[in-house]
């Protein structure tokens, strides 16, 4: 995300001359810039700045996006979730991505914001940010000397608000792998391993991708919102949950019939809006490469539907509300690496595209993997942002990126966050499992996880 | 047999069985489906034997009596189901039915429908259609 937008066009321009061998939107031809953002944008980390160098609007609409993004997970992730599982693991399910953010949100500040988003130290610095921004430190405001901290990723905003912007995406990264592991597993351990997750896989790829000292991006993955650091990366995860939980009690013999679909409209709504403030907040600014991610993502979404659709009707003669609700969500996440660097053209083709594709990843493919990922996180998230990354490699158009995309890049960046995803994900399910429980009894299970973990019980 | 008095058969039967041994029979299908009504009759038979039930006896003759016209086609001279076929083809198709008998109750689209299968819920249904198998394995 992140490393394309710029305000004032000005950290594009800074880190062109940092890092001389970016070759994604960071090295971007600079346009007009102002001296307090070229004076900001020479930052090598986390710094004061003065108030003065603060874009009122793009702070503006930072908070915005981050608001929404927080709604794509309280309530949008619980509702779209909590709708499709069984009637006696709704409170479960939605307890389950309350718990992760809370956890998520307090982990974010103390450890995993500063391995994320600062420059790290050394051999290690394309792998790993560093330690300077680490328990709750930095983030400061001094309104006496007219000081506030900044980011050298997004100087032109306060820090607080950046670094709460990518909160947002570190919660819904850890929710997403909800859907997989529903219904049986112990809610304790979902925390643990929700909290040993973001700091062990998730802070390690963002700062990878996003911190232009990362590795990948010096290599030049194209990766505009989060189609490798959010969905493959989740999707991968929730696959290897799904393996190492086993299936649910009953799986494959026995219906089982989603709580309420009206729920899960209700969350894709939510997603669809929310997820404005996704991709075009991850322009970090309010611009016009944020107006055309705002585009492009709405119309993604459009032709998500639609191709879902069209492919479920030819295969069963349906068009299922949970299908274009899926859809819609198949085209969202394809869009997501590509946002800000391809037309409206474009759009269309990898939201049509991704539809179909991600149909075949929740049905067909599902099938052929023999596991319960139960509400087909791999199949939609890790399906549909592999399909984004490497179309985003095909169709970004340089006039709009300031850069050729290269399918070898996005394939070997898509490769290496799925990989140290399944890989981490296995070893941070086995850290959990030693100090934790991971799967409930099956008396518990079959009595509904409502009941047997949270006492509590939806009315009649 | 007329096909009133096959379901009446087939309707006995299957409270009898319902009644004495339990088993659920499908009416309908018993009445249709000669394959299902011969199954039904041995099944009858058996209990009959091994549970005494004797009066199942006399009804399950009567079905599989019954059973031997079901499905058998009706031969008819070609230039008589040509004539039949022609017909059918002229007669305009009645209004669907009027639950209230109102005529606001009528239906709403005044255009001749498409007679093109529907692919909005009207297509033909597949095996994952049935609530039982609808989610069984997946809920996409």
């Amino acid at each position: 995300m992140h490393q394309n937008r710029r305000s004032p066009g000005s950290v594009a321009a800074g880190l062109a001359l940092a890092i001389p061998s970016l070759t994604c939107a960071q090295t971007a031809p600079p346009v007009a810039t102002s001296p307090a953002a070229d004076a900001a944008a020479t930052l090598p980390g986390p710094a004061l700045a003065a108030i003065s160098t603060i874009s009122g609007a793009d702070t503006a609409w930072l908070m915005v996006s981050t608001a929404l993004v927080l709604l794509m997970t309280l309530p949008g992730i619980a509702l779209f979730y909590g709708g499709m599982v069984r009637r006696l693991n709704v409170i479960n399910t939605m307890a389950s991505v309350v718990g992760i953010a809370a956890v998520v949100s307090v982990l974010w500040f103390a450890l995993a914001y500063s391995l994320a988003f600062t420059p790290g130290d050394g051999a290690l610095a394309g792998w790993i940010g560093g330690a300077q921004r680490m328990g709750f430190a930095g983030l400061d405001y001094l309104g006496s000397t007219g000081q506030v901290a900044v980011s050298h990723i997004a100087p032109h905003v306060p820090e607080s608000v950046f670094a709460m912007f990518q909160l947002t995406f570190a919660i819904i990264t850890c929710a997403l792998v909800v859907g997989a592991l529903v219904e049986r597993m112990h809610f304790g351990a979902l925390l643990l391993f929700a909290g040993l997750w973001l700091l062990l896989v998730y802070a390690p790829v963002a700062h990878w991708v996003w911190e232009p000292g990362g590795w990948l991006a010096r290599l030049g993955a194209l990766d505009f919102a989060g189609g490798a650091v959010v969905h493959i990366n989740a999707g991968a995860a929730a696959l290897v949950c799904a393996y190492a939980l086993g299936p649910r009690q009953g799986y494959g013999r026995e219906p089982f019939i989603p709580f309420n679909l009206g729920l899960t409209m209700a969350g894709t709504g939510l997603l669809w809006v929310g997820w404005f403030g996704f991709n075009a907040g991850s322009a970090l600014a309010a611009d016009g490469r944020a107006g055309l991610a705002l585009a492009v993502t709405h119309i993604a979404a459009a032709a998500g539907a639609l191709s879902w659709m069209a492919a479920e009707w030819l295969a069963r003669k349906r068009a299922s509300l949970l299908g274009l609700c899926s859809g819609v969500v198949a085209g969202l996440v394809a869009i997501t690496p590509a946002a800000g660097f391809v037309t409206l053209r474009s759009a269309l083709i990898i939201g049509l595209v991704a539809g179909a594709v991600c149909y075949w990843g929740a049905t067909g493919l599902k099938r052929r993997l023999r596991a319960d990922d139960s509400l087909d996180v791999f199949g939609v998230h890790g399906v549909g942002g592999l399909v984004g990354a490497l179309l985003t490699g095909l169709l970004a158009d340089p006039a709009i990126a300031g850069v050729e995309g290269s399918v070898l890049t996005q394939l070997i960046a898509c490769v290496a966050v799925l990989t140290y995803s399944l890989v981490m994900t296995g070893v941070v399910l086995w850290i959990t499992s030693r100090v934790a429980r991971l799967r409930v009894h099956e008396v518990d299970e079959r009595a509904g996880l409502d009941l047997s973990l949270h006492n509590e019980q939806l009315g009649h | 047999m007329t096909s009133t008095e096959i379901f009446a058969t087939a309707a006995h039967l299957h409270v009898l069985l319902r009644r004495k041994t339990g088993r659920v029979t499908d009416t309908e299908w018993m009445a249709t489906n000669a394959d299902y009504a011969r199954a039904i009759v041995r099944f009858a038979r058996e209990k009959a034997v091994s549970e005494g039930l004797d009066e199942l006896l006399p009804w399950a003759a009567k079905l599989e009596t019954a059973s031997t016209g079901m499905g058998a086609p009706v031969r008819k001279p070609l230039l008589q189901s040509a004539t039949e076929a022609l017909r059918a083809a002229q007669t305009p198709a009645p209004l669907a039915s009027r639950p209230s008998g109102f005529a606001d109750s009528v239906p709403a689209s005044g255009f001749r429908e498409s007679s093109l299968p529907s692919g909005f819920g009207g297509g033909k249904r597949t095996d994952a259609d049935g609530p039982d198998t609808r989610y069984v394995g997946g809920i996409r």
